[in-house]
């Protein structure tokens, strides 16, 4: 036990406060840092010299030992968890809000209206059949729906081309952010390997893993040697300092769905399992959800045209063309070349609002005030249609069938209520999230947080310290003094 | 639990966004006056919506269709209640044509008088509404009834029929049709009226008391077979009254059944935004309090 082992108790007392002040002045400095955890300087006191032998021991300073960074990693992993189902739900409910903007139901411009007025000028021309005015409505009113159909599948073609660019734009995002990860995981990997324990780039670490949370669902690994391994069903995606990319390719389609972008592994091509998380959210409202309203949308219309087409062949036109002579009503191979008959549109005379005579007049004459096509045609608004969803082909879908169980307008009103409840059921699901994630965060942020009262309460309590132990220094300093000038002679 | 600044920060912030987003919502509703914008804002009274706006859109339809149903048959039953008129002059005059003390002379100008009746007749066969000719069955762009009397050298009747028997068919209810016209075929042709007229002419002119006399049953039979369509005419347009009757009362109905699921109770959501109106300002007030005062206002 030396002379000077009372200041050497108050240089380590000094340095210790002084430690903890700057730890301080660091969490208040980064009271507002997005991500940032609470450092805590950790004192303890230095190894004690022995006194007498069974009566104590004599204590030496203190140390500041570890500057201890404040978090829950359990709180974190549970955290990111929700997040993914958060992600997954919110570009789920995005897309499908988009989806009740395009049929724009309940409405007076809607489909279902303008099917009504479709309907509606069958029974005008069959009300007067000779005259042209019913006639040209009716071609107007044909080319109404025809427009509102073909606008209506545009809008939704764009949004499937938006989806498929947020797909690429995601993938780009979680490139990046694994990247970082991979970078951030090679400085600590050195740093802990010297022993050190860098706080800010782990707080910076665990900010990455969140973003990337929410976009895909990743297994979050974390090894002695400090680094962070993130598996993706399966496979890695960063392996300590080595990070794998995800690529896009077009590839899936069949005859009623175009090839789309699906996400695979750029080492070797396979097909990337993801199944939380916003691409997860994104690829299920494609696939599944997006394209049952487009085929059913599309289905509608083919069913509408068919039918009216073939009953307008069953009849009798103005110049008493009859059977194979009639022209079509509708014509069109793929929903973007649906039209009106030309031919039609010119010549009012060829809509064929008579029903065909039996036996066939010869030569061909018409019957002007007959109608009776023309209702038959109205008359497919209450006309049983079954669906059959085993056929492929969107145009066969619907039929005209005597035991049909439902009709045109209660096809679609069915199917605009589905997408009624999917829209509904995914903003639920985004409200619950962002309620779960609040608490979870507040939690968090009651453990990792940086209470401004607190930092400074202990800000004064470190000074006071500090002062303290300077102030041992000046007596511990007079005792010398006495010790070495005054005690000669 | 340790609450730290961000913390109170963020629970101020999510609580003035979720009253701001309540408050939205109603103000959007008083705006439009709907409770419903979407499907996703309530499925199934959306569903019910677009259903009644469908049964609206096509009762309208069906009630047009009356209306002109019912403008076609009356004007059948005006040019039925002309011919009943001729029909009754025509009968009187050949009860007085029978007379045996009528000179021949006076049994020709009554003859004359029947022949222009005769095309009197014709004219209101040949009546037309909007341009269509009534009793022309399909045939409505030309005109049915022509008479030649010429034809009499070879034919019973100078009375050509050139259109058919087609029945036109309006729809009043969903597949409910109604066959709304009287056809030239079996109207005049099949019940022999002309032919009745012209041999009636003939047996004046000729004094031939035989056919006078039958002409008079026949003339009978004709004005009975005029009123037998008058009666089931006036029938059919009293049914579909009814119906428009129905339609006009079902449009009331479903338009108020309509209004009850998607117009908003002005009243109570007024109320409710004032409500969430003071609920925000509160949570803006203790926001600001609250976030303000630390520890660094006191230490010196």
């Amino acid at each position: 036990m030396s002379t000077f082992t009372g200041l050497n108790i108050s240089r380590l007392g000094m340095q210790a406060q002084q430690k903890a002040l700057e730890v301080t002045s660091h969490n208040i400095a980064n009271a507002s840092t997005p991500g940032y955890s609470r450092q805590i300087a950790h004192m303890t006191p230095t190894h004690p010299l022995p006194y007498l032998p069974g009566k104590g021991a004599l204590g030496t300073g203190v140390l500041v030992d570890e500057i201890a960074r404040v978090r829950d990693s359990f709180l974190d992993l549970q955290i990111r968890k929700e997040l993914q189902t958060m992600g997954y739900s919110q570009s789920r409910s995005e897309i499908l809000n988009q989806v009740e903007l395009v049929f724009l139901e309940p409405s007076e411009t809607g489909v279902n209206s303008v099917l009504n007025t479709f309907f509606d000028s069958w029974q005008e021309v069959s009300l007067n059949p000779e005259g042209s005015a019913a006639r040209a409505v009716l071609v107007q009113n044909a080319q109404s729906l025809v427009n509102t159909v073909k606008h209506t599948y545009e809008q939704l073609k764009t949004i499937r081309a938006d989806i498929d660019q947020s797909l690429e734009l995601k993938v780009k995002e979680v490139n990046l952010l694994a990247e970082q990860i991979k970078d951030l995981n090679t400085q600590i990997i050195n740093l802990v390997a010297n022993k050190n324990i860098p706080g800010d780039l782990l707080d910076r670490r665990d900010l990455l893993l969140d973003r990337l949370a929410s976009i895909i669902d990743c297994t979050v690994v974390e090894t002695e040697r400090g680094s962070v391994n993130l598996y993706l069903g399966g496979k890695a995606l960063v392996y300590e300092s080595h990070a794998f990319t995800l690529t896009t390719l077009q590839e899936g389609g069949d005859e009623n769905w175009p090839a789309a972008p699906q996400i695979i592994w750029e080492r070797d091509g396979s097909q990337a399992k993801i199944t939380n998380g916003e691409i997860a959210g994104l690829l299920y409202t494609r696939d599944v959800s997006l394209r049952k309203y487009m085929d059913d949308f599309e289905s509608l219309a083919w069913g509408i045209v068919n039918t009216v087409n073939t009953t307008h062949g069953q009849g009798m036109d103005l110049e008493g063309n009859t059977g194979a002579a009639v022209s079509s009503f509708f014509t069109g191979e793929h929903l973007e070349t649906l039209g009106v008959n030309s031919a039609v549109a010119d010549n009012l005379n060829l809509i064929a609002a008579s029903a065909s005579p039996d036996p066939l007049p010869d030569p061909p004459a018409a019957n002007p005030g007959d109608g009776g096509n023309a209702l038959r045609i109205a008359q497919l608004r209450h006309a049983g249609i079954s669906v059959d969803m085993s056929q492929t082909d969107l145009k066969a879908r619907l039929t005209l069938s005597a035991d049909g169980t439902t009709t045109f307008e209660n096809y679609f009103r069915d199917n605009i209520a589905r997408l009624g409840v999917d829209s509904h059921e995914s903003m639920r699901m985004c409200e619950n999230q962002v309620l779960l994630l609040d608490m979870l965060a507040q939690r968090r942020d009651s453990i990792s947080g940086v209470s401004l009262d607190e930092e400074l309460a202990n800000m004064v309590q470190f000074q006071l310290a500090y002062q303290a132990s300077a102030r041992m220094i000046t007596s511990l300093n007079e005792m010398y003094d006495t010790l070495v000038n005054r005690m000669i002679r | 639990m340790r609450v730290t600044h961000q913390l109170i920060k963020n629970t101020v912030l999510q609580n003035i966004q979720r009253n701001l987003t309540q408050m939205s919502r109603f103000q959007d509703m008083l705006s439009s006056g709907k409770t419903i914008k979407k499907p996703s804002d309530d499925p199934i009274k959306v569903s019910r919506v677009m259903s009644y706006n469908s049964t609206l859109q096509q009762n309208e339809q069906y009630r047009k269709n009356i209306d002109a149903a019912r403008s076609w048959m009356e004007t059948t039953e005006d040019a039925l209640q002309g011919m009943t008129e001729v029909l009754h002059r025509v009968r009187e005059l050949t009860v007085a044509g029978a007379s045996g003390t009528m000179s021949q002379g006076a049994r020709d100008a009554i003859a004359m008088e029947v022949d222009e009746l005769n095309d009197a007749l014709v004219n209101l066969a040949n009546s037309s509404y909007q341009g269509r000719y009534i009793f022309a069955g399909f045939q409505t762009t030309t005109v049915p009834f022509t008479r030649d009397k010429e034809l009499l050298l070879t034919e019973p009747s100078s009375v050509v029929y050139h259109g058919d028997s087609g029945g036109i068919k309006w729809e009043i209810a969903p597949n409910v049709t109604i066959k709304g016209n009287l056809d030239g075929e079996n109207m005049f042709m099949d019940s022999r009226i002309f032919e009745y007229m012209d041999q009636l002419v003939i047996g004046l002119r000729q004094s031939d008391q035989d056919t006078i006399n039958q002409s008079i049953k026949n003339i009978g039979e004709s004005l009975d077979y005029v009123l037998d369509k008058r009666a089931a005419l006036g029938a059919i347009v009293h049914g579909i009254e009814i119906s428009r009757e129905k339609y006009l009362t079902e449009r009331l109905n479903f338009t108020e059944l309509r209004s009850k699921l998607q117009d908003i109770d002005l009243a109570e959501t007024l109320m409710n935004y004032n409500m969430l109106e003071n609920v925000y300002r509160a949570s803006l007030a203790t926001g600001a309090k609250i976030m303000q005062p630390s520890l660094l206002d006191f230490l010196r």
